[in-house]
């Protein structure tokens, strides 16, 4: 991973502490206390860790197509509620399956719902693929469209059909307890859950994906050099679009961590930016699926550190671990001179 | 602007450049030793040597590109270090590259206000005039025809103030019947107080207009000959022998010659139905400048050779057997109205897709442009091994999954058989030379036996030995019965592999030659066809 | 229909049309000596930040504009040294840019103000005295008369000729002598003072403060509208003012419960028509488009 530019990052955040008066030792100490000062801290990071796996991992694939999956956020909130309405749906027609206790059929019920997400995920994620490899519509702008279109269907939504029945807060009525994810004893009380396992699973099968199919070298080729891979016979807007599929796909599994786990229901700006910040893991991390998880963990850290900044300091808010992810990839970036990493 | 732009111009009688022992180092490479020469106003001077002897980094250095570890610029007596092409172009110094900097959707007259200032119509016009050049000021770059770019890029140079003017391969773009004009062209420009420095492959030519000839081969300069008429005409011969340190040009006819009469492999092969490797059959498609409409027929064993001004068709043509849209569409359906057949080894394949096409038959493609048509290149070669265009499947793949081992094996494999010399398979193919990855395409397309080749300039770039183990290998493409469709801009490489010839013109073949009884073609007719010239 | 579009939606159009415009005249130069500008949204922001505190410190909007502008500029110095120089992928460096500002931006309100996000309002609201109506229709009209300016300047100038060459074949522009890297410079450094502009009048004149998220996006339509334009300015300029009238439309529309076929169209649906309509036009659009050759090329 890209060392100096993490440090870079870093340490201009701190000079943006020291420049509103506090003491930048005393505020990266707060980070480093929150990120993994207890066992729940460290649970905390590796919730937050969770999405930024899967959105990292969204915008790997997308790039290995040479494609830029901005609209990863998008993809991650409608996946999320995708999941949550299958898993209110599935309850109010099977009540017995949604208060469920016993592995099996809690493994299915999940599992629905993770194909709902994957599916709203990688049809969006589709989409953007489509319209740029058949009507080369450059897919940053697409992609930010439609994020701002997710966010008011969601809200929608949630608001008008799903809407919390205790609560006047903006979320949906909580998923039976057999759609939602028992936490993992470990960590003092935080949330984090199977689907922390299943980021670094997917992981696994991403790296696989890459080194040993032919779509795999296909999105590879296309990112590379579509000209030469078209003329080799290989359909570079099939791998384009089957990369961003995939890519949405993922990105709309990340958000399972928090609906089918930590809050068992969808509310509305659950996301800390997770789509985002996984533009920044991916970059960090070169592209490579193996580097996504510890650039995922980074990242993780510094979203859980800044936290407490706004508790524990007068004038330093939590928008600091943005502005350092914003510097951190500036830097990446401006020393990745070739472009493109090699398989 | 350096004081010597004013000695320049004070000193419009002559101008005398001298490289005086340049010498350039690339790391271990030593590009230049000690290069020695010369080029006074009111003479051309040819430059020639095969590919890596050295001419580009001693041009660059003369044009202030790069700056020499030892050794000067000298001019006129003074002794200069450029530090940019301006301050080149302030000395006199301007050069006309291979590659035109055209942008093609600004206007010729753009061109010249870019380097000139506004006001330089009149300049222009007048420089036109005087050496025959005809060039609408108001096109787009992209409207004119390469001919009249090349004279674009020309007029800029001198409306720079430029008198020494260095042309790298500049008939290389140019139609059999352009070179003619151009080369008096050159002879009107020495005339009226410039020098050039021609540098080319075509030896006929830089002896037609050469005052003297610097051979380099290298890095150093290796001959030096006087060409004007009054001496002992300087013959082909000796000037190859310098480039190349043996009689090369001599076996390299004869054996072509050999290869051809002895085995002419038309059906010879086929035990049983006849098929061709290729047939086009009343093809058409209307599609503006890439409109195409013709019939050709290319036999297994055969090699057809396509003569044609780069522009007429060939690459479409070969787009179209491949199931390729023409260039810059993002693959939006056929726009293009599109009807007749084109078969490979039988199989109708007009209409499918690029995919179905390559596993319908075997087709090998050495692309107009490697770099960007045939290759990863910041990738290994064992990667750039699945890029074949014949059949991904049969190399490195057991089942669907990849096989690094055996796509490891085997382009280690292909690097010996081939001759191909660098630093390991697993450095990225941008970091072979030109001529090393041209032979690793040759190597990764032919060697998979495939129906049909589609080659276009498969020795561009390249220098001699390495052209002749590509040729070598074509041939034995063809002898092991695949079917070879050839285009070429250098007419002797035509000549040479040919078994047939036909000429291209604005998408249609205008005429066909066989060759004579003494295995020979009409380069003439072919050169006069390609212009759509008949032959009274 | 029609009771939404008179005059008054006209009007509206206008006002709303103006960040946009400004934006993407700045995005226009910068695409077309050959850098790819994602960032217009971080540069609005900046401006929208700038002009707030500097209309909330000194009482004075033209003072604020005017800071606004320089601040946009300055800030997309940053950009322009990792896009240019830094040789970075300038996509990702445009969008790290965006995150960089957006998390700066409510980071330096609660420096100043104590607040996180936003600034307090200003002490003189526009159209309360008669300055603040005519900043603003000078402004439009500044904005509307730019396109054309631009257009002249590209087409008729040596240095608006030296920006194209540089979008074009920067290897010309070298060999005659300039540096592209110092063209380009200028390009974005003059598109961050026409977004930084564009950002403030959404937070100086079109509003009493800046708010977190104010930008809306808007940065993005901006270069959208370039792109659907084929970079031309003046077609550019036209979109935009389409754009703004389906924003305009859309918050009449917001005003009643409104019924197309009988079904209610909820609230969002509404919010969410400019980006769809954005996002419409950029599909129909198709086929390759007459970008500058070189853009985004690593020069």
């Amino acid at each position: 991973m890209k060392g100096r530019a993490i440090l870079a990052g870093l340490i201009v955040g701190l000079c943006a502490a020291a420049l509103v008066g506090e003491n930048p030792l005393h505020v990266f100490g707060v980070m480093l206390n929150a990120g993994f000062g207890t066992a729940y801290d460290v649970g905390m990071t590796l919730v937050y860790t969770t999405p930024l796996i899967f959105t990292g991992l969204s915008v790997a694939v997308a790039y290995r197509a040479g494609l830029f999956n901005i609209g990863a956020e998008g993809q991650l909130v409608l996946g999320a509620m995708a999941a949550t309405a299958a898993a209110l749906g599935i309850g109010s027609v099977f009540p017995g399956l949604a208060n469920a206790s016993s592995a099996g059929p809690r493994v299915i019920a999940m599992l629905a719902c993770a194909l709902a997400a994957a599916m709203a995920g990688g049809l969006a994620g589709f989409l953007v693929g489509y319209l740029r490899a058949r009507r080369g519509s450059h897919e940053v702008v697409t992609s930010i469209m439609l994020n701002f279109l997710v966010t008011a269907f969601t809200s929608w939504l949630v608001l008008e059909r799903f809407h919390s029945l205790d609560t006047q807060n903006p979320e949906t009525r909580p998923v039976g307890l057999a759609f939602k994810a028992s936490s993992i004893p470990l960590f003092g009380g935080a949330p984090v859950t199977v689907w922390f396992v299943c980021g670094v699973v997917a992981a696994v099968a991403v790296w696989f994906f890459f080194q040993r199919t032919r779509s795999g070298f296909g999105m590879l080729a296309t990112g590379a050099n579509p000209v030469a891979t078209t003329f080799a016979g290989i359909d570079t807007g099939r791998q384009m679009m089957l990369a961003m599929a995939i890519a949405g796909a993922l990105a709309g599994l990340g958000g399972l961590g928090d609906v089918l786990g930590g809050a068992g229901r969808f509310r509305i700006g659950f996301s800390s930016d997770y789509g985002f910040t996984g533009i920044a893991v991916a970059l960090l991390a070169g592209g490579r699926p193996a580097a996504v998880v510890a650039s995922a963990l980074l990242f993780g850290a510094l979203h859980k550190g800044a936290l407490d900044l706004d508790f524990e300091t007068d004038h330093v808010t939590r928008d600091l671990a943005t502005i350092i992810q914003g510097c951190v990839i500036l830097f990446a970036t401006a020393k990745w001179f070739q472009g493109r990493k090699s398989s | 602007m350096r004081r010597t732009t004013n000695k320049v111009t004070a000193a419009a009688g002559k101008l005398r450049i001298e490289a005086r022992g340049l010498t350039k180092s690339y790391g271990q490479l030593l590009a230049n030793d000690g290069v020695t020469f010369h080029v006074e106003t009111g003479e051309i001077l040819g430059l020639v040597g095969e590919n890596g002897a050295g001419k580009s980094t001693c041009m660059n250095m003369l044009f202030g590109h790069v700056a020499p570890d030892r050794g000067s610029v000298v001019v006129n007596g003074e002794e200069l270090w450029f530090r940019s092409p301006r301050e080149a172009i302030a000395a006199g110094i301007g050069m006309v590259h291979q590659h035109f900097l055209l942008a093609p959707a600004l206007s010729a007259l753009e061109h010249l206000e870019l380097v000139a200032g506004g006001g330089i119509r009149e300049r222009a016009m007048a420089h036109m005039k005087d050496l025959g050049f005809d060039v609408d000021l108001a096109a787009r770059v992209e409207e004119l025809p390469v001919g009249k770019q090349q004279q674009l890029e020309i007029l800029k140079v001198i409306c720079q103030g430029a008198r020494v003017i260095i042309l790298d391969e500049p008939t290389a773009v140019l139609t059999p019947v352009e070179v003619k004009p151009f080369l008096r062209c050159l002879e009107r420009l020495r005339d009226s107080g410039h020098a050039v420095i021609l540098i080319s492959h075509k030896l006929d030519e830089v002896l037609q207009v050469c005052g003297r000839v610097v051979v380099m081969r290298g890095g150093r300069v290796t001959g030096e000959f006087d060409n004007s008429p009054g001496s002992n005409a300087v013959s082909m011969d000796s000037l190859a022998a310098a480039m190349m340190g043996e009689d090369v040009l001599r076996k390299e006819a004869s054996r072509s010659r050999a290869v051809r009469t002895g085995e002419s492999g038309t059906g010879e092969f086929m035990t049983g139905e006849f098929i061709p490797a290729l047939v086009i059959d009343d093809y058409r498609r209307v599609a503006g400048r890439d409109a195409l409409d013709l019939s050709l027929v290319v036999n297994r064993g055969e090699i057809v050779g396509i003569a044609g001004v780069e522009g007429n068709g060939q690459d479409a043509l070969f787009r179209a057997i491949l199931g390729l849209f023409p260039a810059g569409a993002a693959g939006f359906g056929a726009r293009h109205r599109e009807s007749g057949r084109i078969a490979i080894s039988g199989r109708d394949v007009r209409g499918l897709r690029p995919r179905d096409i390559r596993r319908a038959a075997r087709v090998a493609l050495l692309p107009f442009d490697r770099r960007d048509e045939g290759l990863l290149l910041d990738e290994g070669s064992a990667t750039n091994l699945l890029l074949s265009g014949v059949d991904p499947r049969s190399t490195g793949w057991t089942g669907w999954l990849l096989d690094w081992e055996k796509l490891r094996r085997h382009a280690r494999d292909l690097f010996v058989k081939y001759g191909v010399s660098s630093s390991g398979i697993d450095a990225a193919v941008r970091l072979l030379s030109g001529g090393n990855q041209q032979k690793f395409l040759v190597a990764r397309e032919l060697e998979q036996n495939p129906d049909l080749v589609l080659a276009a300039h498969p020795t561009r770039g390249v220098d001699l030995r390495a052209a002749r183990n590509i040729h070598d290998a074509l041939f034995a493409a063809r002898d092991r019965g695949a079917g070879v469709l050839l285009v070429t801009s250098d007419l002797d490489e035509l000549c040479r592999l040919s078994d047939r010839v036909v000429v291209m013109l604005r998408g249609r073949i205008a005429r066909e030659f066989t060759p004579a009884t003494d295995g020979g073609f009409d380069i003439a007719g072919i050169g006069l066809a390609m212009t759509g010239g008949v032959r009274s | 229909m029609s009771a939404i579009l008179d005059f008054e939606w006209i009007m509206s159009s206008l006002r709303l049309a103006l960040p946009l415009l400004l934006a993407a005249m700045g995005g226009l130069i910068c695409e077309r000596s050959g850098i790819v500008n994602i960032a217009l949204e971080g540069l609005m922001v900046a401006g929208a930040l700038c002009g707030a505190i500097v209309v909330h410190a000194t009482g004075s909007q033209p003072t604020g504009l005017f800071a606004a502008a320089l601040a946009g500029g300055i800030a997309a110095c940053v950009y322009a040294a990792f896009a240019i120089h830094g040789r970075a992928q300038q996509v990702v460096a445009g969008a790290a840019f965006n995150m960089l500002a957006a998390g700066a931006a409510p980071y330096v309100t609660k420096a100043l103000y104590g607040i996180s996000g936003g600034t307090p309002s200003m002490e003189s609201p526009p159209g309360t005295d008669g300055s603040g109506e005519v900043l603003l229709y000078a402004t439009t009209a500044l904005a509307l008369a730019l396109p054309f300016g631009i257009a002249w300047f590209l087409g008729k100038t040596r240095a608006g000729l030296f920006l194209r060459f540089a979008g074009e074949e920067p290897r010309a522009l070298e060999s005659a002598g300039i540096n592209p890297a110092s063209v380009r410079f200028g390009a974005v450094v003059a598109s961050g003072v026409l977004a930084g502009l564009g950002g403030a009048t959404l937070s100086v004149l079109l509003s009493s403060s800046f708010a977190r998220g104010m930008t809306g996006g808007r940065g993005f339509m901006a270069l959208a509208a370039v792109i659907f334009a084929g970079w031309r300015p003046v077609p550019a300029a036209l979109v935009c003012l389409g754009f703004a009238g389906a924003d305009a439309a859309q918050i009449r529309l917001q005003g009643g419960r409104h019924a197309v076929f009988g079904i209610a169209l909820p609230v969002q649906f509404i919010q969410a028509l400019p980006y769809l309509i954005t996002l419409v036009a950029v599909a129909l659009r198709s086929g390759p488009s007459r970008a500058p050759r070189f853009l985004g090329r690593e020069s």
